[in-house]
């Protein structure tokens, strides 16, 4: 098939049609919306790209408003043109000033491959929507009604698939635009399928590449996750200690918790961006993220407290709080180096660690609360990501991660990342360091550890 | 149609990723849109045109492009090395085993022993090349090693490139100006290929496969030279093996070389050969057809077969280069691909806006009626004494409270039939002198649809007062949506009501 399927998208007004657009597409920039009539006023289309090629021309039109004016205005051909295209054809020869709008939706009706019928699903089945679904039964073009906010508790969705039933209408879907659900992305396709089994095979294609891109989207963004981990866990800071102040904030412990603050807000910039809910156009403050609770300080005592971590022994730190004295290398005092390094290899092995501690040297690395923290920020920022529609306009809240990443035992998985401060990019890593196929395998187990939280977090 | 991208240009793809990610450049959407604005790609180009052209944007001094082309050009070179010295192994270590083996008085060598010598290790390594094929986690261990040689002999390339350059390359000018960074990219997108591609994975066996036959090639020359200018006496022995066995056994391996022309031993001569036999001395006829054996062999068993693999995997390297691509799966990529896509699916306007101005919103007027209820409104003296009559809109039903309300229900409007029975009521029974309260939820969205049945309504009537229904939480744009649509169609006035009648402030 060399030309795109092109889809409809009609309803009347304020039902989301823009917004099933702007979820399908992936483009939370798509058109305007609004909670009022007639936010849409033209048709706007646009490719939904299945593998880098356009594969449906998705078109957004105006939402009818006058739908008893409408059929009554069509209804006058009656006499001459028995058949209900035949009226509406008869209809859209000669202009009409009063329903320009609903004349720029039947001709996108007549010209479409399918139309899909947006209905919002919190509404009655009024008569005004009856009158639309007449004049769209006569069009002779295949309908598909998809039940919009469904996700809202008031909706009255089985009182719609009723009478739809009644209507023969009996491929209705419910996709909600703003809470996405693949499931409903992937049914919507599907019944489109079923309507159109001409074009079974190139629907088909289009779903599995669909299927594919999340799968993809989900490993990348677990991918993205741990690399993050692995960074923050495997790096490291020798500072001079000698003559600290423990009563004195240290700068350049300050320093360093920056740092790893850095790291975290370029990974949910990554994330945002992989969800494409990011664009030149918006930014976090659009999206509501800095009041998240995942931006808040995460060296803050209070913010491990919100996510129920311990914060004890973090806050008797002061100034290095979310940091530790890494014991492996700049913690070993000389005394436990005699106990511990008996051997000559162990002596070895730290003898620069060992000289550094003379001179007054000591490791910090973050310790195992702030690890905690940052996964369970992360986590809760993908899950929200993943259940949110590109229409949706609403803060982004923390959603319940916890329990399935305590289980998790993710500082069990980062401990070989502790032991390899080269494979951090804090570090000002190099490259063969990076690629490192023991780096890779931890990175690998982390992230496989979060798929499995993630989607444990999906079932729930 | 899209053009098949070359191997080259698909390595510079992954050398712009690893060099982006070693300068710690993360994909950002402003970079990867202002990009793809700025090539004004269009939105029929594909992913892989995007990366393309992003590539050569990224790259416009041609930097990684150079690097890729000395990483190309030293693997060759180290490939050249390689089949050299292989070349020097085959004479020298088939020269090592020839006098080895002939260090009696008579020259004699033991033919077994001398063909195992050559074709065993080939043999083994042969097997273990199959194995590879079906067995790929093997692979892994050769891929470090292999991984750490490509690494340290860019390093040298680089570190003594200008020793090196006049031979090994032309533009030594342009290269002065890579950096660690831009060849260590450039053998990580080399390296991702060859060790993470079925094409890679060809190419490199068709390198071992060339190697192999090399050798050999050099083990033949050497046979031939020995040949050639000493005596040879070929035998053979055994402990386990009879006589009749062995002749078998030589039978079948002379059967190839002897269908192909190649002179072998007679059955006789291999028993004459046989180092127990009463035969003293094997003639120089028999030494002649044994040597003959041995190098017919070498070429048969050995060389042909590993040029022929040679070619085979040359080409199904060529081919699967083709079709190569990096892995697109990975984060990199699907990040960059998420940008590349947006400005692909630009939208385009089909039919622009031309109709008349919707309804505007009205600004709120200041709050008159505190803690009003709607009984004491309608009995106040603006509106004593008047009957009032309830017609309901954007609703099924009307709402319970509503049917004990004193005003007279005139219906629902739901359709067109019900809107003209209204219509007709007001108009014939009540003689357009009708006062009616008119019922909506302030919820719904007032539209051209509404207004039309309201002013249809309003021209039928004398006073006309829209009360919204509300539950409490008050919708301040919608509410001020009603009042431009009640403006319009010159109701006389417009409250929010909740199920207690009260009228609420919005």
């Amino acid at each position: 098939m060399n030309t795109p399927l092109k889809i409809a998208i009609i309803g009347h007004t304020n039902t989301g049609k823009t917004s099933l657009m702007r979820t399908l597409l992936r483009n939370s920039e798509f058109g305007e919306v609004k909670n009022s009539a007639s936010t849409t006023r033209h048709v706007e289309s646009s490719h939904l790209m299945i593998d880098g090629k356009p594969w449906f021309t998705l078109v957004d039109t105006p939402g009818l408003e006058d739908p008893m004016g409408l059929i009554e205005a069509i209804d006058q051909y009656k006499d001459n043109y028995p058949l209900g295209i035949d009226r509406i054809h008869q209809f859209l020869v000669e202009p009409n000033n009063q329903f320009e709008q609903e004349t720029k939706v039947l001709k996108q009706l007549l010209e479409c491959d399918i139309a899909l019928y947006v209905i919002d699903s919190r509404e009655s089945v009024l008569g005004k929507y009856q009158d639309e679904l007449s004049i769209l039964n006569d069009s002779a073009k295949p309908i598909m009604p998809v039940l919009n906010f469904v996700a809202d508790k008031h909706n009255l969705q089985t009182q719609w698939q009723e009478y739809l039933a009644k209507r023969a209408l009996h491929a209705v879907v419910s996709f909600d635009t703003v809470a996405y659900q693949l499931d409903s992305e992937l049914a919507l396709f599907s019944a489109i399928q079923a309507l159109l089994p001409k074009h079974r095979d190139y629907v088909q294609k289009a779903i599995e590449a669909r299927q594919r891109a999340w799968d993809v989207l989900q490993h990348t963004a677990a991918n993205t996750v741990a690399n993050l981990l692995v960074d923050i866990a495997a790096w490291q800071i020798k500072l001079d200690t000698s003559d600290a102040d423990t009563e004195t904030p240290n700068p350049q412990l300050t320093t360093a918790q920056d740092k790893i603050r850095q790291r975290e807000k370029r990974c949910i910039n990554d994330l945002l961006e992989l969800f494409a809910f990011y664009s030149e156009h918006t930014d976090a403050k659009e999206l509501n993220v800095n009041h998240a609770p995942w931006t808040s300080d995460l060296f803050d005592p209070d913010t491990l407290l919100d996510l129920g971590l311990d914060t004890g022994s973090a806050a008797a730190k002061g100034a290095a709080i979310g940091l530790t004295i890494d014991v492996f290398t700049g913690g070993l005092s000389l005394g436990a180096a005699a106990l511990v390094g008996a051997g000559l290899g162990v002596l070895a092995k730290h003898s620069k660690s060992l000289a550094d501690t003379v001179r007054g040297y000591k490791t910090f690395k973050a310790d195992s609360n702030t690890l905690s923290a940052i996964a369970l920020r992360q986590t809760s920022l993908v899950n929200t990501l993943r259940q949110r529609g590109h229409a949706s306009q609403q803060d982004i809240h923390l959603s319940d991660v916890k329990t399935e990443l305590v289980e998790l035992n993710l500082n069990k998985l980062l401990k070989p990342a502790q032991r390899h401060p080269k494979w951090s990019s804090l570090t000002g890593f190099t490259l063969f360091e990076l690629n490192d196929s023991k780096r890779d395998a931890c990175v690998e187990s982390v992230q496989n550890a979060l798929l499995q939280a993630w989607l444990s977090n999906q079932d729930h | 149609m899209m053009r098949p991208y070359t191997l080259n240009e698909k390595l510079h793809w992954n050398a712009v990723k690893h060099h982006e990610l070693a300068e710690g450049f993360v994909v950002s959407s402003k970079s990867a849109t202002r990009i793809a604005q700025n090539l004004k790609v269009k939105s029929q180009n594909s992913v892989q045109e995007k990366l393309n052209f992003r590539a050569k944007y990224l790259d416009d001094s041609q930097f990684l492009k150079q690097a890729i082309s000395q990483v190309k050009r030293s693997t060759l070179i180290s490939a050249v090395v390689l089949i050299v010295l292989v070349l020097v192994l085959g004479w020298v270590s088939t020269s090592v085993l020839l006098s080895a083996q002939s260090n009696t008085p008579k020259n004699t060598i033991n033919f077994y022993g001398v063909l195992i010598g050559l074709l065993g290790a080939n043999t083994l390594a042969l097997l273990f090349w199959l194995l590879l094929l079906f067995f790929k986690r093997v692979f892994s261990p050769i891929q470090g090693v292999l991984k750490l040689i490509t690494q340290r002999a860019v390093l040298f390339t680089q570190k003594h490139k200008h020793a090196l350059s006049p031979a090994l390359n032309p533009s030594t000018q342009s290269d002065k100006n890579l950096n660690k960074t831009h060849l260590f990219s450039a053998v990580q997108s080399w390296y991702e290929f060859l060790f993470h591609s079925q094409a890679g994975r060809w190419r490199i066996s068709t390198l071992l496969h060339l190697a192999w036959a090399v050798f050999l090639f050099g083990a033949l020359a050497c046979v031939l030279y020995k040949l050639s200018i000493e005596h040879y006496q070929f035998v053979w022995e055994s402990t386990l093996l009879s006589n009749d066995t062995f002749v078998w056994l030589t039978q079948k391996l002379a059967y190839v070389p002897n269908a192909l022309g190649v002179g072998t031993p007679s059955v006789e001569q291999i028993q004459q050969s046989g180092i127990q036999s009463s035969a003293s001395l094997v003639d120089a006829t028999a030494s002649r057809s044994w040597a003959m054996l041995l190098m017919g062999c070498l070429v048969i068993y050995g060389i042909a077969p590993r040029i022929i693999l040679s070619v085979l995997c040359g080409v199904l390297s060529f081919v699967f280069a083709k079709k190569w691509l990096p892995n697109f799966d990975q984060p990199y990529y699907q990040k960059l691909i998420v940008e590349l896509n947006a400005p692909l699916s630009e939208s385009v306007i089909l039919d622009e806006d031309n109709a008349p101005t919707p309804l505007n919103t009205f600004n709120l007027p200041p709050q008159s009626q505190k803690n009003q209820n709607l009984n004491d409104y309608l009995s106040s003296d603006a509106h004593a004494k008047k009957q009032w009559h309830r017609i309901a809109f954007e609703m099924t039903v009307t709402p319970e409270q509503w049917k004990t309300h004193n005003a007279l229900d005139l219906g629902v409007v739901t359709d067109r039939d019900s809107l003209n029975n209204i219509e007709a009521n007001l108009k014939n029974q009540l003689n357009n002198k009708a006062n009616v309260l008119l019922l909506c939820q302030l919820s719904a969205v007032p539209e051209r649809g509404t207004a039309r049945i309201i002013q249809t309504l309003r021209k039928q009537c004398d006073d006309c007062v829209l009360l919204l229904l509300s539950k409490g939480n008050i919708d301040r744009s919608r509410y001020e949506q009603w009042l431009a649509l009640a403006s319009q169609t010159k109701l006389t006035d417009t409250l929010i009501v909740n199920e207690a009648m009260d009228i609420l402030q919005p």
